[in-house]
């Protein structure tokens, strides 16, 4: 039973690609799953792959940890003082929903035509799900708990380090998990104003070349395999006996 | 870019053509602007859109990779620019050796422009930087010093030197007077089942390129046409600076197509390895609405303002 319970998604998967060999197949242009599997072994042989792939998790993790190492305190902060929250909220609530390809001229002019460019936009995607997880979770941190170390005489850092933050710390994860999805999910769109390097960037420039479809496609699997990979990475933290407690089922 | 679409008609930006009123044109046609090349390029594949001016070398591409299309006439001539920070130093293309040079994409006729030069002055592949940056974002890249020169088509290069930052290290017009840039392309299945359609747009395209260049007025007539929301959407000072200074930074006058020409550009593709391998001109051209090209009258307002 067990067995056949992990072999279900395998089963869909190997579904999806057999309806896009048949869908590909009569398709000058479409590339079909062993023509993306050829374009891979291609870049991997021209050893190009690795290359874009360690420049892409470079930026993101870079932008992602920046984004992290301001929006966690920044989110803290808004949850608890509510001073904190109706200064920084209209602004943050403002600039959550622009597309980071609308910051690209300004990325340039800022950063220039370098990794900090991409970085940059990478960390602007990832901040703003991580700080409203964060305030969230630090604003619905159950009275008891405050209460309780009130009267035990808990106060000043230690406070928010052993009641607030684990308090919140299933939702700043949560916020973690969609905040890292998301850095990855704008990698095509940040790597418009990188040069010459990372999975985005591939993606464009197959797109120029001519008809190398196979190689736009195979720059989507691998961001998909990376993607999931990544998550099922984060999935793990969720796991944590300091997380658990949180959650209603058992795995 | 201007680009058409639908049934197709003369690109009234480019060319200052226009189909209206003139019985012979089926009137279904209907101009489209793409803001991107592979955007265009897909288009163009998926049979949506049946004529289009597309970069020469990615035309010349899609016919080798089985695509239907052919090139029946040029878009312009000669267009290209590289443009540098007023303030600095570099007078030669040599100067730029370990500096960054912006590109629209190494597809782009622009890198071609830019190895020719780099061919002449004795630079070798590495000794400039090349960053593929859109070229809308190209000036702002300039002002901030993120670039130290870029290559690109009008009216991009115009931009920061209206702004009054930038000059003009080299035009194609001085150093590649027969650079080819766009072209016009048709899908065969338009010259197959409209011929004479095709005949009519090429003769408009042609017929428009000679009205351009025949006097400053239509110049400027055409800057306002293709400054337009519908065309260009660019500002119709922007386009008449490179209508106008100087009056052959682009040209029109002769949008026919050579052999030699093309076998230039062959040669620097395949140089540049954006061509895998050498494509028979007769794959990507059909020269037969251009020998029976016929001059039609294009009746537009002069610009007197």
């Amino acid at each position: 039973m067990r067995f056949f319970r992990r072999l279900v998604p395998v089963f869909v998967v190997g579904i999806l690609i057999v309806a896009w060999w048949v869908a590909a197949r009569p398709s000058k242009i479409l590339p079909t799953p062993e023509k993306v599997i050829l374009g891979i072994v291609e870049l991997a042989g021209q050893g190009v792959l690795a290359q874009h792939v360690i420049a892409s998790l470079f930026r993101v993790t870079m932008g992602y940890g920046l984004a992290l190492a301001l929006a966690i305190p920044l989110g803290s902060a808004m949850g608890w003082f509510p001073a904190a929250f109706r200064a920084f909220n209209p602004v943050i609530q403002l600039l959550r929903p622009i597309s980071p390809i609308a910051w690209i001229p300004i990325a340039i002019l800022w950063f220039g035509v370098s990794d900090a460019s991409p970085t940059f936009l990478i960390f602007l995607s990832s901040f703003f799900p991580v700080v409203v997880e964060t305030t969230a979770g630090v604003h619905l941190v159950e009275r008891q708990y405050i209460r309780a170390a009130r009267n035990f005489e808990v106060g000043g850092f230690r406070f928010f380090r052993q009641v607030i933050f684990p308090a919140a710390l299933p939702q700043i994860i949560t916020g973690m998990r969609v905040g890292l999805g998301v850095a990855w999910l704008v990698v095509v769109a940040a790597e418009m104003v990188a040069i010459n390097s990372g999975l985005g960037y591939l993606i464009i420039d197959s797109r120029n070349a001519g008809t190398r479809y196979d190689l736009v496609v195979a720059g989507m699997v691998i961001i998909g395999v990376i993607g999931y990979l990544l998550d099922l990475a984060m999935r793990q933290l969720e796991d944590l006996d300091e997380v658990r407690w949180r959650y209603s089922y058992d795995r | 870019m201007g680009i058409q679409s639908g049934g197709t008609a003369p690109d009234g930006s480019s060319t200052g053509a226009n189909s209206q009123g003139n019985p012979k044109v089926p009137q279904t046609a209907q101009f489209v602007r793409y803001s991107g090349w592979p955007e265009l390029k897909e288009s163009f594949i998926a049979g949506q859109v049946k004529a289009a001016m597309l970069l020469a070398p990615m035309a010349m591409d899609l016919a080798d990779k089985g695509i239907p299309a052919r090139i029946v006439a040029l878009g312009h001539r000669s267009g290209a620019v590289i443009m540098v920070r007023k303030e600095s130093a570099y007078r030669t293309f040599a100067d730029l050796k370990g500096k960054r040079v912006a590109i629209p994409s190494r597809f782009a006729v622009d890198h071609l422009f830019v190895r020719r030069l780099m061919k002449e002055q004795g630079l070798q592949t590495g000794d400039v930087t090349l960053v593929e940056i859109a070229p809308p974002d190209m000036p702002a890249a300039l002002l901030a010093n993120a670039v130290d020169a870029y290559a690109t088509g009008e009216p991009f290069g115009a931009k920061s030197e209206m702004d009054g930052y930038a000059r003009i290290l080299y035009m194609t017009r001085d150093v590649w007077p027969t650079y080819i840039c766009c072209v016009l392309t048709v899908h065969e299945d338009l010259i197959k089942s409209k011929p004479q359609f095709v005949q009519v747009l090429v003769n408009h395209v042609l017929s428009a390129g000679h009205w351009l260049d025949h006097s400053p007025s239509h110049r400027t007539a055409a800057a306002r046409i293709a400054s337009d929301k519908a065309i260009f959407n660019q500002a119709f000072e922007l386009l008449r600076w490179v209508m106008e200074r100087p009056s052959d930074r682009v040209t029109y006058g002769d949008l026919r197509l050579m052999r030699d020409e093309f076998n230039q550009l062959m040669g620097l593709s395949l140089d540049a390895g954006i061509i895998p391998h050498p494509i028979p001109y007769e794959t990507y051209v059909d020269d037969s609405f251009m020998r029976n090209f016929r001059m039609v009258n294009i009746n537009l307002e002069e610009d007197t303002r």
